[in-house]
């Protein structure tokens, strides 16, 4: 079969230019797929080279383009990421029938492709029936990796079992998933040995312990473990003991009321694990079990401590253990002096996480407030990620904490009351954003919230140079506010709406900019369908996508997604979704 | 029960409303329908000043407005709320967390109904998938305190090993902050009443003795459909089977509507 591009041989009126191997060879050792873009627009030639060379391909939205054309353009893929529903399709405002449904893929994937080795999945739909048949049809395959998607059961998962003769990575990540019960477990065969990468710690129902100690004690190259809430610690001990090798743990449940000897044991398989660099899971951790872990938490960069509702004592006393923390996802509980611990033990601390316990809890006490933020800030200079949940804010505090870490990258605020002022000054939190975006120059993802005016949408336009994905929810003023986020931010290309004062002139004014975008998406604003109609007729090359509410409004476009695309109008679409036409 | 700002999501007080009819003592504007207190409007109001307004007042005239006018132009979302789902920290990132949810209420999960409880449509803005996960769980936990409780011992199998503890939400009207109690280191009503006298500092003999109407306070509490009920009206075990979060009332609050 001849495939393009074409390859040229060499012939001796050649002899200054590089033979194509030699320039696939040096093009084989880039990773980035920013940097192999670049070197593919440099000429033919090196279009060529670099797309027989690329192995791994990255598709942030799997309506962009269309597999066939994937793989006309690169012949020899090992590994594919694909991205499907859009963000907000998490927060439920996306139909479940959306679409994102993998199966076709798999089915070029495998004329085009059948040496594939690795899968990664975002919010795509994936049934049982695409798992059986990734599983017997590539021979090869080697690492499937699902995140936040759904369709599919722990049937799929016994497929994936018994037919991936050389698995090394199976991870299960937050997916909407039907449990049928732990078998799939057993159906890796006895002599199977290969994986290095096991999670299924948000499966629900029970697994073997058994069967999962004998699978790890086996799998020598086991790297990443990481066991769902079913898992006892009695279990854990023991896994641990077979694994010190360990990089990576998501523990499971740790509750259990442990006696000393238990406790003892457990503290001592802790200390074997000298290459803990990840530890995640400790759901429902006490106090008292969560220092059995101490021993392992001295090389821990990555501390994920988001299922459990520490309080700020408990925190205080884990964190001087773990002198190397570079991440640290929490709860709430911790309250603003478990921040304070923060700040205080933790320098060389990058990136932070706070989620709410209890969300939708008004009566909450020891929540975190501006305070906690700016103790940590002060504390840790290398901060350059945060997400915060928060039920009040300042703009003085936001200025703080901008100028004690100026390098944010990823910038996340959600103020939990929609259009909640500073509430010492009751002002709008224009003045904080506006700290942000022009302290902090290297700002690549920007989370909004609180009582927002189109000054702050001012403020991003003129400063947030290098941003790239913005999210707004309850915000702004009137069309400027969109107008000037389209008009002053080059770089974006993710952008996210949700209940702002928006309409057809917001929307139209980033015409010429949805094509050099990923996608966009306007959700409760007041775009109407003949907006929808002129940008479609205006941007021919962009798929301009309605949602229809059930009862509302024949004109009203109430929830919109804009995405560009070599692969015309879906063939896909539920009836609930309507692709635009200029008609 | 606390104003009904416009800015602030609803409180679970809301849906209880109809059942033990808590009153809207503090709230000026005299006491609202369920209708009318779950609708509000979010959006910043656009003044031809330039400067935005956002507050209950608004949203109250507004929602009058419209059942006046059935004014097509009002901003789509007002509308009734639909039931809120709860989700989980969603971004980019490999290892996505899980958000511990205290016994949120949940109604059916039906298809396509997308909120259980009040509040908005994914707000905020937590991935749904951990609340069925952690209302899985929750179940679970309970079923095993009800087998604790009754003598018999969970098979490993079925209920994983060792106790749990089980925190519920405490709240008393009158005191501003709310309080956890662990109901599984106690067997009885009783004995769960003395802990929530210690903590709340209430004397002994003074307000509660359990029966309706005879005491100063009452306890109530939360089952997992989301309805408001009285202690006493069951049995501990089923109590414990179902009970999501609890509150201390004021008897002369209560008007015995349920």
């Amino acid at each position: 079969m001849d495939r393009s591009p074409k390859r040229r041989s060499i012939s001796p009126d050649d002899a200054t230019r590089f033979p194509d191997e030699v320039l696939e060879r040096v093009l084989a050792l880039l990773d980035s797929p920013k940097d192999r873009s670049a070197v593919s627009l440099v000429c033919k030639d090196w279009y060529s080279a670099e797309s027989w060379s690329r192995r791994h391909v990255f598709i942030g939205n799997c309506y962009s383009v269309s597999p066939e054309i994937v793989a006309r353009r690169f012949p020899r893929i090992r590994s594919v990421t694909l991205k499907g529903k859009p963000r907000f399709s998490d927060f439920n405002l996306v139909p479940d029938n959306w679409g994102a449904d993998v199966h076709s893929w798999l089915l070029v994937f495998a004329s085009e492709y059948p040496f594939l080795e690795e899968l990664r999945l975002k919010r795509m739909r994936v049934t049982d029936e695409s798992l059986e048949f990734l599983a017997l049809n590539f021979p090869n395959f080697r690492a499937l990796s699902l995140l936040s998607c759904d369709g599919f059961s722990t049937g799929g998962l016994a497929s994936v079992a018994t037919h991936c003769k050389n698995l090394t990575e199976l991870d299960i990540q937050e997916n909407g998933i039907d449990d049928f019960g732990g078998e799939w477990l057993s159906c890796f065969p006895d002599n199977f040995n290969t994986l290095e990468v096991l999670n299924f710690s948000h499966l629900n129902t029970d697994v073997n312990p058994d069967v999962l100690e004998r699978l790890v004690s086996r799998c020598r190259s086991l790297k990443v473990l990481k066991v769902n809430r079913s898992i006892s610690l009695d279990c854990l001990q023991r896994l641990l003991v077979s694994a010190p090798q360990l990089t990576e743990l998501g523990a499971g449940s740790f509750s259990q009321e442990l006696t000393p000897r238990q406790h003892a044991d457990l503290e001592h398989a802790f200390g074997l694990c000298k290459n803990l660099s990840v530890l995640t899971g400790l759901w429902e951790a006490t106090a008292m079990n969560l220092s059995a872990v101490y021993p392992a938490c001295s090389r821990l960069s990555f501390l994920n401590l988001s299922y459990t509702a520490l309080q700020s004592q408990e925190l205080a006393s884990l964190l001087p253990h773990c002198p190397c923390l570079r991440r640290l996802w929490v709860l709430d509980s911790v309250g603003d002096k478990g921040l304070e611990a923060v700040g205080a033990n933790c320098p060389s601390l990058e990136e932070i996480r706070v989620f709410p316990a209890d969300p939708f809890d008004e009566d909450m006490i020891n929540a975190v407030t501006e305070s906690g933020i700016v103790a940590v800030s002060q504390g840790c200079p290398k901060l350059h990620y945060i997400l915060y949940f928060c039920r009040q804010m300042t703009n003085a505090a936001v200025a703080t904490v901008v100028r004690n870490c100026p390098d944010f990258t990823h910038f996340r605020l959600c103020i939990m009351n929609p259009g909640q002022p500073d509430h010492t000054t009751n002002q709008p939190m224009d003045e904080a954003f506006g700290s942000v975006v022009k302290t902090c120059k290297k700002l690549q993802r920007l989370s909004v919230s609180g009582l927002l005016t189109d000054l702050t949408f001012k403020y991003i336009g003129k400063y947030a140079k290098n941003m790239e994905t913005l999210s707004v929810a309850f915000a702004g003023s009137s069309d400027l506010g969109m107008q000037y986020v389209m008009e002053g931010c080059s770089k974006l290309r993710k952008l996210e709406i949700r209940d702002c004062p928006f309409g057809n002139a917001a929307l139209l004014s980033g015409l010429e900019k949805y094509e050099s975008m990923r996608s966009l998406w306007m959700s409760a604003c007041n775009v109407t369908m003949n907006g929808c109609r002129v940008l479609a007729r205006e941007m021919p090359r962009l798929n301009v996508e309605v949602m229809k509410e059930e009862g509302s409004d024949d004109c009203k476009a109430d929830k919109v997604y804009v995405y560009r695309t070599v692969a015309g109008p879906r063939r896909d679409a539920p009836p609930s979704v309507l692709t635009v036409s200029s008609l | 029960m606390e104003l009904q700002l416009g800015l602030a999501l609803p409180t679970s007080n809301n849906k209880s409303n109809n059942r033990l009819n808590f009153g809207n003592d503090n709230n000026d504007v005299g006491s609202y329908t369920n209708d009318e207190v779950i609708v509000q409007s979010w959006l910043p109001v656009a003044n031809n000043g330039g400067g935005t307004e956002c507050s209950a007042v608004n949203s109250r005239k507004r929602r009058r407005f419209i059942e006046s006018f059935e004014d097509d132009h009002i901003p789509i979302n007002l509308k009734t709320l639909p039931l809120l789902q709860l989700a989980g920290g969603s971004d980019d990132n490999d290892d996505n967390c899980s958000v511990v949810l205290n016994k949120i209420e949940t109604e059916d999960e039906e298809e396509g109904d997308d909120n259980d409880g009040e509040g908005i449509v994914g707000w905020p803005p937590i991935s749904f998938r951990r609340k069925k996960k952690k209302k899985m769980w929750n179940h679970r936990d309970q079923l095993m305190m009800m087998m604790i409780v009754d003598g018999s011992s969970p098979s490993s199998e079925e209920c994983g090993e060792g106790p749990t503890s089980m925190y519920v939400k405490v709240t008393m009207d009158g005191i501003g902050i709310g309080r956890k109690v662990d109901l599984a280191v106690h067997d009885s009503f009783p004995s769960l009443r003395r802990q929530l006298f210690a903590m709340f500092g209430l004397p002994e003999e003074n307000p509660w003795d359990g029966g309706a109407g005879a005491g100063e306070y009452q306890l109530t509490y939360q089952d997992s459909e989301g309805d408001w009920l009285l202690a006493d009206d069951i049995s501990w075990r089923s109590f414990m089977g179902s009970v999501q979060r609890l509150r201390l009332m004021r008897s002369s609050s209560s008007s015995g509507s349920s």
